[in-house]
């Protein structure tokens, strides 16, 4: 048998609804191989107990070539590449990881992994927390890993794609679906310079126990994970624990202890976890140089006036909305409004929700 | 024996006069009322019957027909028991015949008292412009029709003593006519000065009255929003005696009125569980509905999302028209409708959306609830401003704000500016401006037009926002006093616009 025909089936089995990686291998170690399981199942002579019922029940009801022929034809319609343990491309560091995913449905190309970074963190992140984890993805030089969620996860994806970098999407989801529906730009995006993986069939809903399976294909894929902003449990703490387990390293972005959104960060770091401020940081702890030294500090700024500028200096350290900024700076809120109008049009500041402006 | 007693109905915010026929005539005794009567005509009957038993005078024992004339209105209400007891009494001999200059208005106890009725200050002013010189009402309804001047008003306490009185046996005094005062006390009990911080909000509620715009607070819980607006009629101009008079004839049609003339500007908060006729108007009476109970002052819908979206679209006629027409099978009437409209909302379901706390919506709830506000609507409101939650520090340390007495100081002089300016136009206000008055009266230099332009090109304003923002610039120009628009005036007005251009452009 050659080994195309064994991966079709490899790529038959893993489509098969409800089909974990562990259930998968320990049908393949009954059996030998995903061919011999198909002719089995056809026969029907499959005892009980080998795997879940439904699973079961899915397999023979899919057991036939014509069924086979359907899932690659799928996959090529939708421009979907399955990579499987068998293959070569399969990302080396994700194969040592026990019960590694047998197949990868890959939408998109799969750069190289071998210098990786995994990048998460929290759905509600603070507007600084994204600003940063954007700023640390753009810099760092190394392909971004990250699970194209809301919050922190958008932000790694995004940075990456200013600096040009292929970045990985891992999804909870089949790699067909688009989720959560408002990054449906950004999945394009992704799928165009980097890869949209998912180790899901095609079609599978975004389940509330896909993720923290999911997470482990993050872990796995990185030499490194970063975590950004998170609470103290969580997808962000499943994933950290993963990355420690699989011996990857682990870096954390501190903040205040107070602060609700470094609490775990804080805790990793309390644990041995690497400290990190910066994409520097990281590159130093692998002896990477900068690719390109640091832009300088002191960026022309369009002209100001006196108060425009008292206003900037404020507006540096956090936001503020125009009450504040009043009294900070002893003016009446019509002329902090008109100041924020002048600065807004060149630039200098912007509005966020709530009435607040920050830079 | 017949006899003929003049009262008044009431369509509308108008009255009209309605004579009241009775004839007593031999027969089995019986009792017809004709002249297309409602059910709470009808049954006057049994309240004069009791009334007349009890106040010591006889009941005719005989065929009595009563008839209201013009036969063809619909009358409603117990507003013509006054007027069938005296016809009754007349019609039988023991009571003095009233000349036809003299009307009666009145709901009767069976014990011969006598009680309010809704509508007394319309059907006063009707009565006076249909040639009645004397006007007898119950004594709760007198201090509210006194303020119309030509006319006699007699408070009357109970059928006998005006019995007594038309006999001449003794006198009822009537009431002196009123005259007219603006209300300070009723405007401080809302004070500006009450308010603690909030300066941004201040200023743009400021700007709002003097312009007369329509603003939309957005923000979370406890920001203070319904305190704010509860204060805007205390900022507005003094109510002139004709505004009073009408702002009155309104709420006393609904039978608000709480005897004499309403002399600070309305505020109306309706819950947003209400009806679109309960907003507009309407119902089985056709009666006025929130937006005319507070013309004159200020509509308050707090939570505006959560209004029926036909509610809110009901709004938007009326607040272009200044007037509310409602069409019912039984008739067309239209109501003033001259109103400023303040809306409170939260920035999304949570209300935490870009606050210090964290906010639990998704976008997609966010976009959700967003749009259930209108575009034409949110065309309609100028101002728009974002608020922050208050900490507690806040409300009790900061230092009192200026009193609602020195900001109406301004606001009364930014409009003398604007009435000056746009005399024999038809408006009043720079809220009512249209698009073509616009160049006349909002015109740009150069200056302010390169402004305007940058700020089109990066702040993503739509045209129709543009206009907004020339406006409030015209409202902020005027309180300075300044004739032209500078661009101070532009900068600050542009930082009224729609605050999250995300979801609504």
């Amino acid at each position: 048998m050659s080994v195309s025909q064994e991966k079709s089936f490899w790529i038959w089995m893993a489509s098969l609804p409800g089909m974990g990686a562990k259930t998968f291998y320990a049908l393949l170690k009954e059996y030998g191989s995903a061919a011999d399981f198909f002719d089995a199942v056809s026969a029907g002579n499959v005892p009980a107990g080998l795997a879940p019922a439904e699973v079961m029940a899915a397999a023979s009801a899919a057991c036939s070539h014509a069924r086979v022929t359907e899932v690659l034809a799928e996959l090529s319609a939708k421009r979907i590449t399955a990579i499987t343990r068998l293959d070569d491309e399969y990302p080396s560091r994700l194969a040592e990881i026990p019960w590694p995913p047998p197949v990868l449905f890959v939408k998109g190309n799969l750069p190289a992994l071998d210098r990786a970074i995994g990048i998460v963190g929290t759905r509600a992140c603070t507007r600084r927390g994204f600003e940063h984890a954007r700023k640390i993805a753009a810099e760092i030089g190394m392909p971004v890993v990250s699970g194209m969620a809301r919050g922190i996860d958008t932000a790694a994806h995004l940075g990456a794609m200013d600096a040009k970098a292929p970045t990985v999407a891992v999804l909870g989801c089949g790699v067909d679906v688009i989720y959560p529906p408002e990054n449906d730009a950004l999945y394009h995006k992704i799928a165009e310079t980097g890869a949209v993986i998912s180790e899901l069939p095609l079609g599978a809903a975004p389940a509330v126990g896909n993720f923290p399976v999911r997470n482990r294909i993050i872990a796995g894929l990185c030499r490194g994970v970063l975590v950004v902003e998170s609470g103290i449990r969580g997808g962000t703490a499943i994933t950290a624990s993963l990355a420690v387990s699989y011996g990857r390293d682990v870096f954390a972005m501190p903040g205040p202890p107070y602060m609700e959104a470094a609490a775990l960060a804080n805790e990793l770091i309390v644990q041995g976890a690497v400290p990190v401020r910066s994409a520097a940081d990281i590159r130093a702890y692998y002896g990477e140089r900068a690719p390109q030294e640091e832009p300088p500090e002191d960026e022309a700024l369009p002209q100001m006036d006196f108060f425009q500028h008292r206003i900037y200096e404020l507006l540096r350290k956090e936001d503020m909305g125009i009450e504040e900024i009043a009294e900070a700076v002893q003016g009446t809120p019509a002329e902090v409004s008109v100041a924020l109008t002048m600065m807004e049009l060149s630039g200098l500041c912007r509005r966020l929700p709530g009435g607040r402006f920050g830079i | 024996m017949l006899s003929k007693i003049m009262s008044c109905g009431l369509m509308g915010l108008s009255g009209y006069p309605v004579v009241v026929e009775a004839d007593i005539a031999a027969g089995m005794p019986a009792y017809e009322t004709v002249g297309l009567p409602g059910t709470a005509v009808r049954e006057s009957k049994e309240r004069v019957r009791a009334a007349i038993k009890n106040s010591g005078f006889a009941y005719p024992q005989q065929r009595i027909t009563i008839n209201l004339a013009p036969a063809d209105l619909k009358k409603d209400g117990p507003i013509y028991d006054l007027a069938i007891a005296i016809g009754l009494l007349c019609a039988s001999g023991q009571a003095a015949q009233p000349d036809e200059t003299s009307a009666f208005l009145g709901e009767l106890s069976l014990d011969g008292q006598l009680r309010g009725v809704a509508g007394a200050l319309p059907m006063a002013i009707s009565a006076k412009e249909s040639g009645i010189k004397r006007l007898f009402i119950a004594a709760v309804n007198a201090d509210e029709a006194a303020y119309v001047d030509g006319i006699e008003v007699y408070p009357v306490e109970t059928l006998s003593q005006l019995v007594a009185h038309l006999s001449g046996e003794q006198q009822i005094t009537p009431l002196p006519t009123h005259v007219y005062q603006p209300d300070e006390a009723a405007y401080c009990a809302h004070d500006m000065a009450h308010i603690r911080g909030q300066q941004h909000a201040r200023r743009a509620l400021e700007i709002a009255a003097a312009g007369g715009h329509n603003i939309l607070f957005i923000g979370p819980p406890g920001s203070g929003k319904t305190m704010l607006a509860r204060a805007v009629p205390g900022i507005l101009p003094e109510l002139t005696f004709e505004e009073a008079l009408e702002i009155t004839k309104i709420h006393s049609v609904c039978g608000l009125s709480a005897g004499g003339l309403i002399t600070a500007r309305p505020f109306r908060s309706p819950h947003h569980t209400m009806s679109t006729a309960a907003l507009t108007g309407g119902g089985h009476r056709v009666l006025p509905g929130e937006i005319s109970l507070a013309h004159g002052g200020v509509l308050f819908l707090d939570e505006l999302p959560e209004f029926k979206r036909q509610a809110l679209e009901a709004l938007r006629q009326p607040l272009e028209d200044r007037q509310v027409s409602i069409a019912r099978a039984n008739a067309t009437l239209t109501y003033p409708a001259d109103i400023m409209l303040i809306a409170a909302m939260n920035p999304c379901p949570c209300g935490n959306y870009g606050s210090d706390k964290p906010c639990r919506c998704s976008p997609r709830e966010i976009r959700q609830y967003l749009s259930r506000i209108s575009g034409p609507l949110l065309d309609r409101i100028d101002i728009h401003i974002g608020m922050n939650s208050v900490t507690y520090g806040e409300l009790t340390d900061g230092a009192p704000g200026e009193s609602s007495r020195e900001i109406r100081a301004r606001v009364n002089a930014a409009r003398r500016i604007q009435q000056k300016r746009y005399a024999g136009t038809g408006i009043y206000t720079n809220a009512a401006l249209s698009a073509e008055m616009l160049n006349t009266y909002c015109g740009l230099d150069d200056a302010c037009n390169a402004l305007m332009q940058r700020a089109y090109q990066t702040l993503g304003l739509s045209p129709r926002g543009m206009a907004r923002v020339r406006k409030v610039a015209r409202t902020i120009a005027d309180l300075d006093g300044e004739e032209n628009i500078g661009v101070k005036h532009l900068a600050e007005a542009l930082q009224y616009r729609t605050p999250d251009g995300r979801y609504w452009g």
